[in-house]
């Protein structure tokens, strides 16, 4: 289900985001760092910085459901994947560094494009704290704009 | 309730992120090319291709709609509820504008176009960290 392709859009400059809802349907956007894949075809691992990652990490207490935006800064490929969360954790000194080391991928390329000071002000997001969701991949869908918008491709 | 310093990350220079809500809690979220000032409470959402998301907003009303202000690059998280959709009138037509000229500016002539606008009031404005 998670192909190859899916997996080099995760090590690329990226824009990463997740959607959440509590059970009154209080919908809530979060922006995250990081997404890895697992050995697992249909299992993703999303990292979630504890800078605004708070009340996303409370609704997912009362409803696991997530929907995950991954869009390539290098060419605007989208994809939305939506899962079952399947356990929270907070993250391990390895895992805040591999976080931070995945954010600064980005944080180089946003300096390139956007100019120096956007690329030390992106690094002076690095987190020191944070959590680890594992998701359990449900639906894959393109979304990047043009004709293949919208469509399930798993 | 929509603050003066909002309105340049409603050029469409950065787009933004909609995140809605379907009848059995599950979230969706998705780009939206273009939200449009309509005045002090209420901003527009392009309908180009946001089919779930507006079976979703249809549903349920509400959005969280994440913009980007273009120059300082902080965050502004807006909660909504879906007011009206509109496919012709003078908002109609200044949102179709503005939309052919983010068009042009990323070269999506041929793909965007617009369907209706989905007004939605403002219930709260948040203003996040930079990045």
């Amino acid at each position: 289900m998670i192909t190859d392709e899916l997996k080099k859009q995760f090590e690329i400059p990226g824009s990463f985001a997740i959607g959440t809802t509590d059970l009154h349907k209080n919908p809530r956007f979060t922006r995250i760092p990081a997404i890895f894949a697992t050995e697992n075809e249909d299992e993703i691992i999303l990292m979630v910085s504890e800078i605004n990652g708070l009340k996303a990490i409370d609704q997912l207490k009362v409803n696991p459901k997530i929907a995950v935006s991954c869009n390539s800064q290098l060419d605007d490929t989208t994809y939305q994947f939506k899962g079952i969360v399947t356990a929270v954790a907070e993250l391990n000194a390895s895992e805040i560094e591999a976080m931070n080391t995945r954010k600064s991928i980005t944080a180089k390329w946003a300096g390139e494009m956007m100019g120096p000071d956007f690329g030390v002000s992106y690094g002076k997001m690095m987190s020191e704290n944070g959590w680890k969701l594992n998701v359990k991949v449900l639906e894959i869908y393109n979304q990047t704009p043009g004709k293949m918008a919208g469509k399930r491709i798993s | 309730m929509i603050p003066d310093s909002l309105k340049n990350s409603l050029d469409g220079a950065i787009p933004s992120m909609i995140v809605s809500v379907d009848e059995n809690d599950m979230p969706n979220v998705t780009i939206v090319s273009q939200v449009f000032y309509v005045d002090e409470n209420h901003v527009a959402i392009s309908n180009q291709f946001l089919s779930k998301t507006i079976r979703n907003l249809t549903a349920t009303k509400r959005a969280a709609i994440q913009l980007i202000d273009p120059i300082e690059i902080f965050m502004w998280i807006l909660q909504v509820e879906f007011i009206r959709e509109e496919k012709e009138g003078s908002l109609f037509d200044d949102m179709n504008m503005q939309l052919e000229a983010i068009a042009s500016m990323t070269g999506m002539q041929d793909v965007f176009k617009l369907k209706s606008a989905f007004v939605c009031r403002v219930h709260s404005v948040e203003k996040l960290p930079k990045a």
